[in-house]
């Protein structure tokens, strides 16, 4: 997968969570950037985005994503493993 | 040795003069040391025998954490590393919650269970290094960084004497390579200035306001038969203010300290009264205690396998509004998250009602209900992009939290009831009539209070969207002295110390 179709994906991922299909979800979003995004709807967050790239992050990993570009990053690594 | 005492100074003052005068290799060690000898003073030899043995566990467990490659071994030594620090601070804190609650519940089963408390001598600072320790570890184990090599170091990252009492918690990936870099920290002259001005602000908030509002908080709590109605709310709006003033004063002198030094410790409030829910106020207000909670309790606990499965089986059973509304299993991690809030403060049902349990309640039922809220706001055609809808969400806000911290600051529950009881008198004019410079201070008193709590509000809400002191500190020569020597001379001449006035305790340096 691309890292444009990754991001799409991301961003329907969010849309789905966030109730909100206006976010446009960026390389350089963080928690900060999206009404919502805070510590309890984090967990939902990530683990909607496992169900639909069928990986799992670690505990580093979830405490320590910076933005949406680590993600995909991340996201990126599993599909290689 | 209290931070706001001469004693501090001329310690401090002999730290910094020798630390300037050595090599970067050395520095830490001068830290340590001056870190060892603030503990001996603070406690004694044998309670420094105690820190010194658990840093020492910490480092052995750790480094046996990373030798170990079978998955199963290093969840095991995690697991006897965690139950010993836990323990510990178990032992040194909790004896007599222990022992009350089981005493408590003995006797709701009509069982005659009489165990005995035990109130001992803890290791200075054990409620912030343990947690601290608690959470290296942890970090050793997913593998954030290696396990450090010189237990020293280690030592300092427990035991630093400006945060020892009173934190902010510190992460030891953020802190090691400012000790231990190869860099020597100079004695600069912007460190040194914004340093000292950061200690000033912390004693004007101390000094100037937290020990007024002290006298009228005691006053009122101390007598619920004189003072009623109003005077209870007065009582717990300032004492709100109190514990701030004294807690992010308090804050300000550590950072000041550390800047001094070259060091720059984690901030642990951002003006926290222009939050507009709970949930934002928790990030403001107690900074690193809260983001210490949210990665290693609330997030593991979100992730164990128990909860993740009930909110698998929820999203497979449930509508979606469900997950978003009804969300049990972040509730149930939520709870155990607020609970430990509570009960990081001390073993009374105070603190874990107060700062656990009822916000908690007001987390969840917000949530819950929000569909609700949303609806009335919508049917009323409430404009919510307004400063007054805002306003009104930052006075909601602090109310909330108001109540919260009655049941902190009260002797019990029983005077919380109590006090809660007699709070709906019908005595509104002691607002406007003389009543209030009749608790404890003088009219003159009151307005300095007054004055001075609207300082802090307004600095406050103007670092929200500047860093005041970068902008200051860009002001010429001459403002900035006049700026400063004002401050000072406020300090010096509206400052309630002296034999008369308890300067050197703190309210946080307590846990």
């Amino acid at each position: 997968m691309s890292r444009e179709a990754l991001l799409k994906a991301v961003n329907e991922v969010f849309w789905d969570v966030f109730d909100d299909e206006s976010l446009d979800i960026r390389e350089e979003t963080t928690a900060a950037d999206v009404n919502g995004w805070d510590s309890l709807r984090h967990i939902t967050l990530i683990e909607n985005i496992e169900d639909r790239f069928d990986i799992r992050f670690t505990m580093l990993e979830v405490n320590g994503m910076k933005n949406v570009g680590e993600m995909l990053d991340i996201i990126a690594e599993r599909a290689r493993e | 040795m209290p931070i706001i005492s001469l004693q501090f100074a001329i310690f401090l003052s002999l730290i910094l003069l020798v630390y300037f005068c050595l090599p970067a290799r050395l520095q830490w060690v001068w830290l340590l040391c001056g870190s060892f000898f603030y503990i001996i003073m603070a406690s004694d030899l044998e309670m420094t025998m105690v820190f010194t043995i658990i840093v020492l566990f910490t480092w052995i467990t750790a480094k046996a954490i990373m030798a170990q490659k079978k998955q199963g071994k290093r969840s095991a030594l995690l697991g006897i590393g965690l139950l010993f620090q836990f323990g510990g601070l178990f032992f040194f804190k909790y004896g007599d919650f222990f022992a009350g609650t089981i005493n408590g519940i003995g006797k709701t089963l009509d069982m005659d269970i009489r165990l005995t408390g035990w109130s001992v001598e803890a290791p200075v600072g054990v409620s912030y290094f343990m947690l601290m320790l608690m959470g290296y570890i942890l970090d050793v184990y997913w593998g954030k960084y290696p396990a450090e090599n010189n237990p020293a170091k280690l030592a300092l990252f427990a035991g630093f004497f400006p945060a020892l009492t009173s934190g902010p918690f510190m992460r030891y990936d953020t802190m090691n390579g400012q000790w231990f870099g190869d860099q020597k920290h100079k004695l600069s002259y912007q460190n040194l200035t914004l340093g000292l001005q950061r200690i000033l602000w912390g004693l004007f908030k101390k000094l100037v306001i937290a020990s007024r509002a002290q006298i009228i908080v005691d006053t009122i709590y101390g007598d619920f038969d004189t003072y009623q109605g109003f005077y209870i709310w007065v009582a717990v709006f300032v004492f709100v203010i109190q514990l701030y003033t004294d807690f992010s004063g308090l804050m300000d002198i550590v950072l000041g300290v550390a800047e001094i030094m070259g060091i720059y410790l984690p901030e642990n409030f951002k003006a926290p009264f222009f939050s507009i829910s709970v949930s934002e106020f928790w990030r403001r207000w107690h900074i690193t205690l809260n983001e210490w909670l949210r990665d290693y309790l609330f997030n593991p606990l979100q992730r164990c396998s128990v909860l993740r499965n009930f909110r698998k089986w929820m999203r497979k059973h449930c509508r979606k509004e469900y997950e978003k509304y009804f969300n049990v299993p972040l509730y149930i991690a939520l709870f155990v998250t607020w609970f430990a809030v509570g009960f990081w403060h001390g073993g009374k049902w105070k603190y874990i009602i107060g700062v656990g349990l009822w916000m908690w309640l007001v987390i969840v039922l917000g949530m819950i209900f929000a569909p609700l809220f949303k609806w009335i706001v919508r049917r009323l055609g409430i404009n919510t992009d307004c400063f007054s809808w805002r306003l009104f969400q930052r006075i909601r806000t602090l109310l909330v939290f108001s109540v919260g911290l009655s049941f902190f600051r009260a002797e019990g529950l029983g005077k919380v009831y109590l006090m809660w009881s007699r709070a709906f008198a019908d005595n509104i004019w002691i607002l406007f009539d003389q009543s209030l410079y009749e608790l404890g201070l003088d009219a003159v008193n009151v307005h300095v209070l007054f004055w001075g709590i609207g300082g802090v509000l307004a600095v406050d809400y103007l670092s929200t969207r500047y860093d005041v002191r970068a902008v200051i500190a860009r002001q010429n020569f001459v403002f900035r002295c006049i700026v400063w020597l004002v401050l000072m001379l406020i300090v010096v001449m509206l400052g309630l110390y002296g034999r008369n006035y308890d300067t050197s305790s703190f309210i946080y340096a307590g846990f």
